[in-house]
């Protein structure tokens, strides 16, 4: 199996550091995800495996190969890494038209096969008929597409994006996000995907690493991530709703008894947590894991708080010792017709939630 | 029509080649020396940049007689410099074309360099970074990247320099004074002309130089608006 293996550190000035140790898989198509809000140093992570930027300490290896190893006074220059880079705003060479920024990468290759590699860019991206443009005559879409295939043509090792989808308008990226990743599935490419949207990693990412201040916080298969969070600052990014406070009653061998609210509790354990009863900690709730129901239907009920309606969802605010938020599906609303004030029953999925002890 | 070919043949023309071998002289050697100069300030970062900018900026205010007298004196045989060259090549640099070319190269260092360095560091540095993550060596992003994409901006350099240099007095004349065919240029020409009345000639001169600057700034503005847009 072949792994991008990170572990660099890089600083700008005294107060800015970027520390990022994470294993990319890089054998065929598998998306890893670098999450985190802007200005937490994710482009920098991708801009130092790229050769953009030199850290000043760590290693950086595909496979067998080493790109970067400070101890060992080596580093291999962007031009001989083989990386595909596409920017946030793709950056295409606005004095070439589409085919020539496509076949700039190919230089080296005889005119025979550069035309062929040229060809099947310009009808994998569905780009035919656009070889004469220029950039500034090509709407955001084709731009990008042309930024992908300019990258890919020189057939890259692994590519690496940088927000490939933030300067389009919202419908046409949900619909471009699955045209790219079906093309790149289709080159069998491992790909870095830099993005500060946790919806996008959920449709594209089969792996995650979760930025923050400058440090990747946890990196893993995205289930793992996005269900069993290592940290608070983890979990708050990759979105889950619910993290109330909740006191330890007593571990087993693979749970733990909680009193969250006034629910007790049994929820998993999760590998090398030690905590004494008494102690708090944290609960990772996903909103999904919260089924509200009829009262009666439950030994344990909740009060409203607070409905909001959301379209096809209803979201709800309600209070059992502590605040829970949770939504329904319109239909099951409608037989609820929850409304604050009210009591409710309530069904909470164990399995789902998470223990995170507190810092 | 004629009349003004007969008009145009009476101009000085000893002088007007004078005035072009001078232009493309001082273009030239500000295009070989300005361009990495140029590249080399608008992308580095050095103590005591500013002063050198503004030491470039200084033939923009400085009136032409004052950068011409402290040539005159540099370029002499009273200093180093000019009995360094006098030893050398055994002639003196003022009242010499050579020296005249010097003069106007220094007296043009803002009108070539400051389009060269807005052109250099107007480039996008994601445009580099993209060349050199698909191979492109460093010659190679300057050759296949920087230079096409800078292009009018260093054309627009080179039209104003000999624009202006076809238009040189002050200088030309402090350094060079005023030998025809050696070192009388159009613009000192006119200056003569009046001086002996002979205003006919020293008016077709005049308007030659005008319609010339003119047309070169209606070149070097289409040039500003050809710039590759994104």
């Amino acid at each position: 199996m072949t792994t991008l293996a990170i572990d660099i550190h890089k600083s700008f000035g005294p107060q800015v550091h970027i520390r990022g140790k994470l294993d990319v898989p890089a054998d065929g198509y598998q998306v890893t995800a670098l999450l985190g809000a802007s200005g937490s140093g994710k482009t920098t992570i991708l801009r130092c495996v790229a050769g953009l930027e030199v850290p000043e300490q760590g290693t950086l290896r595909l496979g067998e190969e080493t790109w970067l190893d400070t101890a060992a006074g080596k580093w291999v220059p962007p031009q001989r890494r083989r990386v595909g880079l596409v920017f946030q705003d793709y950056a295409l060479f606005p004095h070439l038209n589409v085919e020539r920024n496509i076949a700039f990468g190919l230089h080296r290759l005889a005119k025979e096969e550069r035309r062929r590699r040229v060809q099947a860019m310009l009808e994998l991206f569905d780009l035919a008929g656009l070889e004469d443009r220029y950039p500034h005559q090509l709407s955001g879409g084709q731009q990008q597409r042309v930024a992908l295939a300019r990258a890919l043509a020189p057939n890259p090792r692994v590519l690496l994006l940088d927000e490939p989808l933030s300067s389009l308008d919202a419908p046409l990226r949900a619909r471009l996000r699955r045209e790219m990743t079906a093309r790149l599935a289709r080159l069998q490419i491992p790909v870095l995907w830099v993005t500060h949207d946790r919806q996008e990693v959920l449709e594209v990412a089969q792996h995650v690493a979760v930025m923050d201040q400058g440090e990747v916080q946890q990196w893993g298969p995205k289930d793992e991530v996005f269900l069993r969070p290592a940290n608070l600052r983890v979990a708050r990014i990759v979105g889950v709703e619910n993290l109330p406070r909740a006191e330890v009653l007593g571990l087993k061998q693979d749970r733990v008894q909680v009193q969250l609210g006034r629910l007790r509790l049994h929820v998993p354990r999760p590998p090398g947590l030690e905590a004494s009863p008494g102690q708090r900690v944290h609960l990772c709730v996903p909103a999904g894991a919260v089924e509200l129901v009829p009262q009666g239907q439950s030994p344990h009920t909740v009060r409203v708080l607070e409905v909001q309606n959301r379209g096809p969802w209803l979201w709800l605010r309600v209070e059992l010792g502590v605040e829970l938020e949770c939504q329904l599906p319109r239909h099951r609303a409608a037989a609820l017709s929850p409304a604050p004030g009210m009591e409710l029953g309530l069904q909470l999925a164990a399995e789902q939630m998470h223990v995170i002890a507190q810092e | 029509m004629s009349y003004v070919w007969e008009q145009l043949a009476t101009l000085d023309w000893p002088t007007v080649q004078v005035t072009l071998r001078l232009a493309l002289w001082t273009t030239g050697v500000l295009l070989v020396l300005g361009l990495p100069a140029a590249w080399f300030l608008a992308t580095r970062r050095f103590p005591g940049k500013s002063l050198l900018e503004a030491g470039i900026a200084l033939p923009l205010v400085l009136p032409p007689t004052v950068l011409g007298f402290y040539l005159l004196m540099a370029l002499g045989p009273q200093s180093p410099l000019g009995r360094w060259w006098e030893e050398l090549t055994g002639w003196r640099l003022p009242f010499t074309f050579t020296g005249v070319v010097i003069a106007s190269v220094l007296a043009n260092v803002p009108f070539a360099m400051r389009p060269f360095m807005d052109a250099f560091s107007g480039v996008d540095r994601r445009l580099v970074e993209a060349a050199r993550t698909l191979g492109a060596s460093s010659a190679g992003v300057f050759w296949r990247v920087v230079l096409p994409v800078c292009l009018p901006g260093i054309l627009s350099g080179v039209v104003l320099t000999f624009a202006h240099t076809v238009g040189e007095f002050g200088v030309v004349l402090m350094v060079g004074g005023n030998l025809p065919g050696v070192t009388r240029t159009m613009a000192i020409a006119i200056y003569d002309d009046v001086q002996v009345l002979n205003y006919t000639r020293a008016s077709w001169t005049a308007g030659v130089l005008l319609a010339f600057s003119f047309g070169s700034l209606c070149v070097t503005s289409m040039l500003g608006k050809s710039r590759w847009r994104v």
